[in-house]
């Protein structure tokens, strides 16, 4: 069966119509809570895999920019009473900026000194935030921070839901034009055979730096996006085992994929939502997931229905 | 001045078995190349078998840690064959993924069993202590330093002398050349990798009995592994052994003169100075490496 490009481009309207169309049938705080919450580790999986899906690159400190972020956003608006309007682009220079910092500095040496500095950051800015208590209150917490406002409305579910909606359709629709642009063959092109990248006039170290620029630009900006939505942070936004959750995500949905770690995303906020009642065992079977995923689904989940879907039918490449 | 020979002497006490963390960890690094994230829970479960093995069931102390050294052993030898082998024609992302799942489960499976509260193991001899000078010597620590100082003597014979450290140190230098002139590569790997991991489990059972222990404690010992493997140069073992005594004595001065806050942080200042400035190790002095014995 062949569809004509018209069908399909109105076929991949269908997902987004759906969900538009959420907060008009879904009135349950609850729900619609959690489909935020979805959102924004959307944005941190679709970022991360950036790093790890089009340039190879293991970043284990992305919780770090994510908490960066709302860090500056958050003391933006409880020290000085600035709107998130301003709070999350300052976040979202910020952030690109230390992204241009540490990739310019660490990947003359790449792979794994690129993941020791990526996981270091994470862990110093953890130590920096609990310690700074004058700034940043601590491991207390910071409290108040403002929740979103515009033209004098206050922002309900309903609102945050479409804010996320909007920033996560717009990363997707970045991720997919870098990577069909130039930058993406570039960074394709790098990942399979560098010496060869460079050969046909690819700066690889300057491909890389603006990768992580734009990925660690897009985590900031959720971080802004949580502080100014839950309006408290703490320095566990820095843990970890945020970072392992997120590259969880991406790998399991499958990286280099622009569906992948929207699917990853989801299922694994879903997932700990349903496994409440075993909560304990919660990171236990993430952490098997991840196993035996990257044992017997090499690719992840995207990339291997994908190949399914191919095989009945010619097209959807555009998915995967 | 008394002070700082204070805290001289605990740093250098605390890097020994920094050391032997690091040169497990530099070992798997140099031989494997992947850099293993579930370094620290081993050193983890170095701590609870000893906990469970001599405050719990009430072995003997040396054989409980001797116990701990074969376990742990094995379980790396085991984590290696059935993980990390089906994995060696992917990237080494990949591996190193692998090992971040395993560093979760670890984890997650110590706090089910043990709980998440922390534990104390008692001291290994009757604390009692002596000063030379105004320097105060505990015996608990000296006899920390001094089992440390063993295996490091015991790691380094075995790499230097028998021939599965010969073994080792050929695959570092060329895998493929290793393996035409007969070198088993994949019992290697499994070796490299248990050894490595159960070095991590010695530094955890000899810190026992001088902190608080938790399920959670691997993370901080990962992080240090890092740091010493860092500022040793990636895959040298004499530059961790130095690297752990380095960052000991460096964490114990900072904590007494800087702030005690910041403790933990040395370790990553460490690690991002020698990155940018000395990528290759602190010990280099040309640019190539090499296990040395």
């Amino acid at each position: 069966m062949k569809m004509n490009k018209t069908t399909t481009k109105l076929l991949q309207t269908i997902p987004v119509l759906i969900l538009l169309a959420v907060p008009v049938v879904v009135t349950n705080n609850y729900v619609l809570n959690v489909l935020i919450m979805a959102g924004i580790w959307t944005l941190l999986a679709s970022s991360l895999n950036i790093m790890i899906g089009l340039v190879g690159q293991l970043s284990m400190g992305h919780a770090a920019f994510y908490g960066i972020g709302a860090y500056i956003s958050g003391l933006l608006s409880v020290r000085l009473g600035i709107p998130i309007w301003l709070g999350m682009p300052a976040a979202g220079l910020a952030t690109t900026f230390l992204g241009y910092l540490i990739g310019k500095l660490t990947f003359r040496v790449r792979g794994s000194a690129f993941v020791l500095v990526t996981l270091g950051l994470g862990e110093v800015m953890r130590l920096v935030t609990n310690n700074w208590m004058s700034l940043t209150n601590g491991p207390l917490g910071l409290q108040g921070i403002s929740p979103v406002k515009l033209f004098g409305v206050n922002f309900t579910y309903k609102y945050y839901y479409y804010f996320i909606l909007l920033l996560v359709l717009l990363v997707s629709y970045i991720i997919w034009r870098i990577k069909n642009s130039r930058f993406g063959r570039a960074f394709i092109a790098m990942n399979e055979n560098e010496p060869l990248a460079n050969a046909v006039a690819i700066h690889s170290e300057r491909f890389l730096v603006l990768a992580f620029m734009i990925s660690t630009c897009i985590a900031g900006i959720a971080g802004s996006f949580y502080a100014h939505y839950v309006t408290f942070i703490s320095p566990d936004l820095f843990l970890l085992s945020n970072t392992v959750t997120i590259v969880v995500m991406v790998i399991v949905g499958g990286k280099g994929t622009v569906l992948g770690p929207i699917v990853g995303a989801i299922i694994f906020t879903l997932l700990p939502e349903w496994l409440r009642a075993i909560d304990n065992y919660r990171m236990l079977i993430y952490g098997l997931i991840l196993m035996f995923s990257i044992l017997f689904m090499k690719r992840g989940i995207v990339p291997s229905f994908a190949r399914i879907i191919k095989k009945k039918r010619g097209a959807l490449h555009e998915y995967s | 001045m008394t002070v700082f020979f204070q805290y001289l002497v605990n740093g250098i006490v605390i890097g020994g078995t920094y050391s032997l963390i690091g040169m497990g960890m530099t070992l798997i690094f140099g031989i494997m190349r992947i850099v293993n994230f579930a370094h620290g829970e081993f050193y983890m479960l170095g701590a609870y078998f000893l906990y469970t093995l001599w405050a719990i069931l009430g072995l003997n102390p040396v054989l409980s840690m001797l116990f701990t050294f074969v376990l742990i052993l094995f379980l790396g030898i085991g984590f290696e064959q059935l993980f990390l082998r089906p994995l060696r024609k992917e990237s080494s992302t990949s591996s190193m993924l692998m090992t971040i799942g395993f560093l979760i489960v670890l984890q997650n499976a110590a706090l089910l069993i043990w709980g998440g509260a922390t534990q104390t193991v008692p001291t290994l001899v009757d604390l009692k202590t002596f000063s030379i000078g105004d320097v105060v010597f505990s015996t608990d620590r000296i006899l920390v330093f001094l089992i440390s100082l063993t295996i490091i003597i015991f790691t380094s014979l075995f790499i230097g002398r028998t021939k599965t450290g010969r073994s080792m140190r050929a695959t570092f230098q060329d895998m493929e050349a290793a393996e035409v002139v007969g070198v088993n590569i994949e019992r290697v790997y499994s070796i490299t990798f248990g050894f490595g991991a159960a070095l991590a489990a010695a530094g955890g059972f000899l810190l026992a009995p001088l902190f608080v222990i938790s399920p959670t404690m691997g993370a901080l010992a990962t992080s240090k592994a890092f740091a010493v493997v860092t500022a040793g140069g990636l895959g040298n073992v004499r530059g961790a052994i130095l690297g752990g005594l380095l960052l000991g004595v460096v964490e114990s001065l900072g904590a007494g003169y800087i702030a005690s806050g910041y403790k933990d942080a040395f370790g990553y200042l460490i690690i991002i100075l020698v990155i940018l400035f000395k990528p290759e190790g602190l010990m280099s002095r040309k640019r190539k490496k090499g296990v040395h014995a």
